[in-house]
């Protein structure tokens, strides 16, 4: 006999509708699975076949064919496990009702008949229930991750002998309650505050300027300095994200598997590091089923390349189209896909090889071509694109004691949602969200300098040999600067103070 | 055509072409004849004389080499190139060079030629400089161009490259001497500079075009930079600094010498404290030690107090002034300023001079 099961697949990070049919024939005793099954799939077999038998059924001894549809798709991943073993299960009468044709099936079976939870439901859910199915049997566990979508009809279960009673219609299953979105919701789960670092009070300044304006940021510090703990609190004064936001990061955490199922969204803002050995396919995504990397888990949030110079040249490049559109295309075999990677890049570097240079406390003993050979690793388009630029130097901060330990994450934090409101208003109805992105045109528009600050920045310009590439940015920072305070022009305070954050330009000219 | 060559000029060009023979022995060579041109015809009978000058072969290399249609070929690749060839018995070769032992037969230079005789004074120093030697060189090359000086140093990494940057900072006039011929560029970081030079100065090699800078040359070098120059400044110089070197030439030329002392405990001044400890005379601590030498009027040497500064300012130029040097932090607990107005205030005071930003967010005067 014939069955047909409606399951969902992941391609990229969008869900795709696979058919399962099933065909038990006389003859002898085989199981063959067709439709580009990978390995995951194929082994399922011996799954399905215990689990059926564990859960107190009968797996047919018959010739058993399988085929996934559409047929010229790879099938990847343990998710067809359920589905299959519920259209056997049709297929040989053990299920007698039609109800399985109005639900989408997926789970991973346990030899036991217990059901596991899948990597990819959120995208699933939201795909599925845009080209019309309403109910969904998933396991238990994911089953926070598929309610927060509206309208979706999400049944949780356990094991397979439940699935199959429901089916049959032997017990009822309540459809798990609809959770909301509520902003504000993130708690500090990052466990660092801006309070906890001590001193540095200019890095933390440029820090909240950075992020109330997106903008990239290197940091240049001998070891120790404090460098990799600043950039911990990069994501604790981000704004909160929206339910859109959230559920585009979810989507993407999804399917890789990295989202914490009690909570099932991913509400804080993503914080990730790869180390500098990183493969361009680990940050920028790709391998055989064309995985999103790095700089598409960051999305939303921010990508730490702490000792940016050790990372390899190329991996650095492929930076830069996301660095510019947010999005990065990833073509594979199996397709082109555009993951979303809009992420505040946050870079850590010494000032030399041996770290030391120009120091208080040590002596560099890295020769001039030495140095010059590390800063040139990081090339000019690179450097273009990160807008402010922090020193940090490992001072004795038990001298500065009596000095209170500064602000919180969430006071700063305040003072940034107020920024990024104006700049939303601002940039209302154009692609631009923050100052970072300003295209020139915009720039023109709303960073418009009166004569003293245009005569302040060209003095800069002459005594602190500043670069041509810096003017743009100075302009970017100054008018995220007048954002904070609230202004509408930029001032000459805000100019000199931009002036501040370009330090790379006019120095480590050894 | 940058320069009409004569025929005198063209028998230095060519003598100097030929490979083989000592710079001293070519001089030697040329004493012998009734006058410079006449070196194309009258060598043939002075075969005797010649070899015993400088050798057995020199006779047949400079009958391989002294043809006039071979100096046209040169002259023109010079002139292609853009270099100025200035020779021995040229009108712009200084007579301060023609007191150095040997003379270049030819200086190949390319731009400024007049600068050749204009009054110089050649700064030169570490190539790996500390923030104590880029600031002493600095301060001597800037006032050094106020007073009028030519800045004449070797284009090197560190100290060199600093003398000459400060000068074309401020318009002023440099000369580079070169240790390779005077096409190449070395080291090739100061490519900018080079070109810079160029345009604005002189760049000087007493080597032909193709020469690279071989180790040996760098020394050889160093006696024209003294050469050229009526003093010598060693800024910062440690004990086998090429510097050091410089110095000598400069002594045994009879040129003046000074250097600046540095602090006992660096590596980086061990060469000038040495050097100081037997020649006590040659301690400078501003340009004015340098300007009364040449029957120069004293310039004021600015002070911070010509400027007016608010409270905050002055506050903070008094603490660096005792410290040496502050974290932008310890300013801030100074100052009780919040964070962005002080960064507005240092730049600002940056613009004016009052204060230095160095690595690190540390601010010095």
């Amino acid at each position: 006999m014939l069955a047909k099961v409606k399951s969902y697949s992941i391609l990229g990070i969008n869900g795709y509708g696979v058919e399962i049919e099933v065909d038990i024939n006389s003859g002898l005793p085989s199981y063959d699975t067709v439709g580009l099954p990978d390995t995951a799939v194929k082994e399922g077999k011996e799954r399905i076949r215990s689990a059926i038998k564990n859960s107190g059924l009968q797996f047919p001894v018959k010739k058993i064919t399988i085929n996934l549809a559409p047929a010229d798709t790879k099938k990847e991943g343990p998710s067809f496990d359920l589905p299959i073993a519920v259209s056997i299960l049709v297929a040989s009468e053990q299920i007698k009702t039609k109800m399985y044709k109005d639900y989408i099936i997926l789970g991973e079976l346990s030899l036991d008949g217990s059901v596991k939870s899948v990597n990819g439901i959120l995208p699933i859910v939201i795909d599925a229930y845009k080209k019309g199915h309403q109910k969904f049997i998933l396991p238990k566990d994911n089953v926070n991750e598929a309610s927060y979508i509206e309208g979706a009809e999400v049944y949780g279960v356990t094991d397979l002998a439940e699935t199959v009673k429901f089916l049959n219609g032997e017990i009822e299953l309540i459809p798990a309650e609809r959770r909301v979105f509520k902003n504000g919701e993130a708690i500090n789960k990052y466990g660092v505050d801006l309070a906890d670092v001590k001193g540095q009070a200019a890095a933390k300044r440029a820090i909240e300027i950075a992020v109330a304006g997106g903008h990239n940021v290197m940091m240049i510090g001998p070891p120790g300095a404090g460098k990799s703990m600043l950039a911990k609190c990069v994501p604790t004064i981000m704004p909160d994200m929206t339910f859109d936001e959230a559920l585009e990061v979810t989507k993407i955490h999804s399917v890789a598997g990295l989202i914490d199922q009690t909570q099932g969204i991913v509400i804080n803002r993503p914080f990730r590091s790869p180390h500098h050995t990183a493969t361009k396919i680990a940050l920028a995504g790709g391998g055989i089923s064309c995985k999103p990397g790095e700089i598409s888990y960051a999305h939303n949030g921010v990508l730490f390349l702490d000792e940016m110079p050790e990372y390899s040249r190329e991996s650095l490049e492929i930076l830069r189209q996301p660095l510019e559109d947010g999005v990065i295309n990833v073509a594979r075999a199996i397709g082109t896909i555009e993951y979303p990677a809009k992420f505040m890049l946050v870079a850590s570097m010494n000032p030399c090889p041996c770290g030391n240079y120009g120091s208080r406390k040590r002596i560099c003993s890295c020769t001039p071509a030495q140095i010059h050979k590390y800063l040139s690793k990081l090339s000019g388009p690179m450097m273009d694109r990160i807008d402010i630029h922090i020193e940090v130097d490992n001072l004795d901060y038990a001298q500065l004691a009596d000095k209170a330990s500064g602000e919180s994450s969430a006071t700063v934090k305040k003072r940034i949602e107020k920024a990024r409101e104006i700049q939303r208003e601002r940039f209302k109805g154009t692609k631009t969200d923050t100052n970072a992105h300003m295209t020139s045109a915009q720039i023109n528009k709303y960073c418009h300098l009166d004569e003293e600050c245009d005569k302040l920045l060209r003095m800069a310009y002459e005594k602190l040999n500043l670069s041509a590439r810096a003017s743009t940015r100075i302009l970017k920072v100054a008018r995220t600067i007048a954002d904070i305070e609230g202004s509408e022009n930029i001032g000459v305070n805000h100019i000199s103070e931009a002036i501040q954050y370009r330090s790379l330009d006019r120095k480590y000219n050894v | 055509m940058y320069k009409e060559y004569t025929l005198t000029e063209k028998a230095y060009i060519c003598l100097d072409c030929i490979e083989g023979i000592s710079a001293r022995r070519k001089h030697k060579i040329m004493a012998l004849m009734s006058s410079a041109e006449a070196i194309f015809t009258e060598y043939k009978g002075k075969r005797a004389e010649i070899e015993a000058i400088a050798g057995a072969e020199a006779f047949t290399k400079l009958e391989a080499g002294l043809d006039m249609d071979l100096t046209e070929r040169s002259v023109n690749e010079l002139d292609k190139l853009g270099i100025i060839a200035v020779t021995y018995i040229s009108d712009e070769y200084p007579d301060t060079m023609k007191e150095i032992e040997p003379p270049p037969l030819v200086l190949y230079c390319k731009g400024d030629v007049g600068l050749l005789k204009s009054k110089g004074i050649a700064i030169v120093g570490t190539r790996s400089c500390s923030r104590y030697g880029r600031d002493v060189t600095e301060k001597f090359a800037t006032d050094l161009v106020k007073a009028g000086f030519t800045i004449i140093s070797g284009m090197a990494r560190g100290v060199d490259g600093i003398a000459h940057t400060t000068a074309l900072n401020l318009s002023g006039k440099t000369i580079a001497v070169l240790a390779s011929g005077v096409e190449h560029v070395y080291p090739p970081e100061h490519l900018d500079m080079y070109k810079k030079i160029e345009e604005m100065g002189l760049i000087v090699s007493e080597y032909k075009v193709g020469v690279p800078p071989n180790g040996y040359q760098f020394p050889e070098r160093n006696r024209i930079i003294s050469g050229l120059s009526q003093g010598v400044i060693v800024t910062e110089a440690g004990e086998k600094s090429g510097a050091l070197i410089t110095l000598n030439y400069a002594n045994e030329q009879g040129k003046r010498v000074y250097v600046v002392p540095g602090n006992i405990t660096s590596n980086l001044s061990k060469g000038c404290n040495k050097w100081l400890k037997e020649c006590q005379g040659a301690l400078v601590t501003d340009v004015n030690d340098i300007l009364i030498d040449f029957e120069m009027p004293a310039v004021e040497q600015m002070g911070i107090e010509d400027i007016e500064l608010d409270f905050t300012e002055e506050k903070i130029v008094l603490e660096l002034t005792k410290c040496g040097e502050l974290h932008f932090d310890e300013i801030l607990a100074l100052t009780g300023l919040d964070v962005p107005s002080l960064s507005a205030l240092l730049t600002r005071m940056e613009i004016c001079g009052l204060v230095k930003r160095l690595n690190g967010n540390i601010f010095t005067i």
